[in-house]
């Protein structure tokens, strides 16, 4: 891993940095080993799943974090938790580091920082009928007084996702892929919790079950000033639902900022070849696009061994020497600060039509 | 919608049921529809629709225990009893089929180059060395870098796109005149998703196949699709040319799939979801199986199952344009979608699912 190099173009605090951000997240990296054939299975390399992310999520908002399969999304997410332990880096959650804090420590932490899975099936414990699998959390940390005051806090927060009292007693096997990604929505926002990582919440869910469930987070976004790290691949949905965005590839933020200056202006070919490759539900203007769509070649290189310099050069269409001898930067693309991208040749305003 | 003189295959009434301990499952019923030879046709639906079981019943590829009634013809020959050795001659021949899943499709023991070697010596009387060659030519169809090296490894050293491409190349090497695809980009990256889209297109293009293309997305099928049907419940509830369906929906539920989806090109306000859950196929409602979700819904259309009917003339404006589209819905108040706008029709009815 080659250490970045600090230009002069770079804006400092440049990466979507904030003073005050109800979570900071600074130069996070996380690897995995990767071990050997041999009988020690000893250590021979490490995947960098995560290389030097900083990215900020305010008080109420939501950054969402996309990427392709291996770009480190999910890890990112599970580090900033502490489900993963990083190597280095630094995570503060309001004022406090996380990084370093023992389980012990964090445990009354994971009351305010709370997590949203993908599979609703996976996640959910089959002999537990729904209330236990409610107040479970609720036991663990202790935020109720009495039997019948957690009870009545089941059912609030039956009611808050959009259930209803009588489906208590029920298993979550009775329950549809909606409903259950329901629940574990409730089981997530059992504790009162400021800061809840959602990791593809709804990418197995069909498109018109998916609707609602974005819908119900949104809702209690707003009513609960809840902050989300919205983690998925889905570029619509995150569109739908992000104020800012974080694009990844292999392990590094490349692009962030406000979503529909990202959206609509992407600086970052990765970006912008991510944006063209998806399906429009629209006969005539997919059909335009895909005459138009810049296709990209090969595959994603190995977290395990990375490319010199930029990590896209290998599928960028406009990579040039200095791609590969020069790590970029996040810069600024915009005076104000607030859209920021890490390549050295990216694309103008011109060239740029999603 | 039979008959279609010309028609590369043609189904007709067909029903597939599954025994289970709840009592019949009613996968798929009484779907008609046809191919003609070139024809893209896309199948959407979410799951548990029918969409999958439907096209697999064409090759034979269901479990033993399902149960399946009505008629597919291919080419003029009847493949509903046909004997086993008649649907053996066909598959991986005349018809081709392309699986969501390249890892759990390919053997993982032999070589890639020797798998398709094998699909095209199986069907046709050539040498060792001319398979090898035409599976070579295969991948390099489908734009596999190197194909002479890249024949000689295992699909592990494959990656994941690169190994849906080398599935089209071994559905391509028998030049089938039908490739059904189910879901073939599903499990693959966007970017990725769009080579392998590019890939089948120019490999169809080339050989004139037909080409039926099954999937819950609904961009990929509005980009590749010449004909779409919308399946719900097991059977077809509209169907039409692309643009007609996609951009005048006269059945609630296609409007309701359309209407609940995000956009990647606009900032969304509220996405609508279609209220309630997909019918259970065991015990079907009596009446349409959109009904208890239906915003639109009268209590006629919960006595009986409506028929197919033509909706392509019902709006004067759009007469001109539409007559004759073979634009077809399941719906008794279709008319209702023609009369005023389609897009706030599911935004008054939320409730949670």
């Amino acid at each position: 891993m080659s250490a970045p190099s600090t230009e002069a173009g770079a804006a400092p605090g440049a990466g979507g940095e904030r003073d005050g951000a109800l979570l900071q997240v600074r130069d996070l990296t996380t690897t995995f080993p990767v071990r050997g054939q041999g009988v020690l299975r000893r250590v021979v390399g490490r995947v960098q799943a995560v290389t030097e992310v900083s990215l900020d999520v305010d008080a109420g908002e939501t950054l969402g974090v996309v990427g392709e399969s291996g770009c480190g999304k999910s890890t990112t997410g599970r580090s900033i938790l502490q489900l993963i332990r990083p190597d280095s880096g630094s995570v503060r959650y309001d004022g406090r580091e996380l990084v370093g804090l023992s389980a012990k420590e964090m445990r009354p932490l994971r009351r305010e920082l709370s997590m949203v899975f993908q599979d609703p099936f996976g996640s959910l414990d089959p002999r537990l009928p729904v209330s236990e699998l409610i107040a479970e959390p609720l036991r663990i940390h202790q935020v109720y007084s009495s039997e019948s005051d957690l009870r009545d806090r089941v059912d609030e927060l039956l009611g808050l996702v959009g259930l209803k009292s009588e489906h208590r007693n029920r298993y979550s096997h009775e329950f549809s892929g909606g409903q259950r990604q329901r629940i574990g929505i409730a089981r997530a926002l059992a504790a009162n919790p400021r800061v809840v990582v959602l990791d593809e919440p709804v990418s197995a869910l069909d498109v018109s079950v998916q609707a609602g469930v974005v819908n119900l987070l949104e809702d209690l976004q707003e009513r609960l000033g809840l902050s989300y790290l919205f983690i998925a691949h889905d570029l619509s949905v995150v569109r739908h639902i992000s104020d800012r965005v974080a694009v990844m590839y292999l392990g590094k933020v490349v692009e962030l900022g406000d979503a529909v200056s990202v959206y609509e202006n992407p600086r970052h070919p990765y970006t912008q070849a991510l944006l063209s490759a998806v399906p429009l539900p629209d006969p005539a203007a997919e059909r335009r696009r895909r005459k138009s769509r810049v296709v990209l070649t090969g595959d994603i290189p190995s977290p395990a061994n990375p490319p010199s310099g930029c990590r896209f050069r290998t599928r960028c269409p406009k990579a040039q020497q200095r791609c590969a001898d020069e790590v970029p930067v996040l810069r600024a693309s915009d005076v104000a600060g607030t859209h920021t991208f890490a390549c050295h040749f990216p694309m103008g305003d011109a060239d740029s039509a999603a | 919608m039979t008959g279609t003189s010309g028609a590369l295959l043609e189904v007709d009434g067909l029903s597939v049921t599954f025994p289970s301990e709840d009592g019949e499952v009613h996968a798929v019923r009484d779907v008609s529809f046809a191919v003609e030879p070139g024809e893209v046709l896309g199948v959407v639906g979410e799951s548990g629709s029918g969409k999958s079981v439907s096209l697999m019943a064409v090759p034979r590829l269901l479990p033993g225990s399902a149960r399946v009634t009505g008629s597919i013809r291919f080419d003029g020959t009847e493949l509903v009893g046909a004997k086993p050795e008649t649907l053996r001659g066909l598959r991986g021949s005349e018809m081709a089929m392309i699986f969501q899943d390249p890892m759990s499709s390919m053997n993982p023991v032999h070589t890639v180059g020797r798998q398709i070697a094998e699909a095209r010596r199986a069907h046709a009387s050539v040498s060792k060395d001319e398979a090898w060659r035409d599976a070579v030519a295969a991948l390099a169809l489908v734009d596999i870098p190197q194909p002479e090296t890249r024949a000689k490894q295992y699909p592990h050293e494959f990656s994941g796109g690169m190994r849906q491409r080398a599935m089209i190349a071994m559905a391509m090497v028998n030049k089938p005149r039908l490739i059904i695809a189910d879901e073939p980009t599903t499990a693959l990256d966007v970017t990725v998703q769009a080579q392998v889209l590019e890939v089948l297109d120019q490999a169809r293009v080339e050989s004139g196949a037909s080409l039926v293309l099954v999937s819950h997305d609904l961009g990929v099928v509005a980009g590749t699709a010449d004909r779409v049907q919308v399946m719900y419940g097991g059977t077809i509830v509209e169907t039409g040319p692309t643009e007609e369906v996609f951009e005048r929906p006269r059945m609630p539920y296609t409007v309701g799939l359309l209407s609940s989806l995000p956009a990647v090109d606009q900032i969304g306000g509220r996405l609508h979801p279609i209220p309630g859950a997909p019918p259970s196929l065991v015990s079907l409602p009596p009446g349409c199986s959109f009904a208890p979700r239906c915003p639109i819904v009268e209590d006629a259309c919960r006595e009986a199952e409506p028929e197919l009917v033509e909706v392509g003339t019902g709006d004067a404006a759009q007469r001109s344009s539409t007559i004759g589209t073979d634009h077809l819905s399941r719906c008794r108040r279709w008319d209702v979608l023609a009369e005023g706008s389609t897009e706030n029709l599911f935004s008054r009815t939320e409730v949670p699912a």
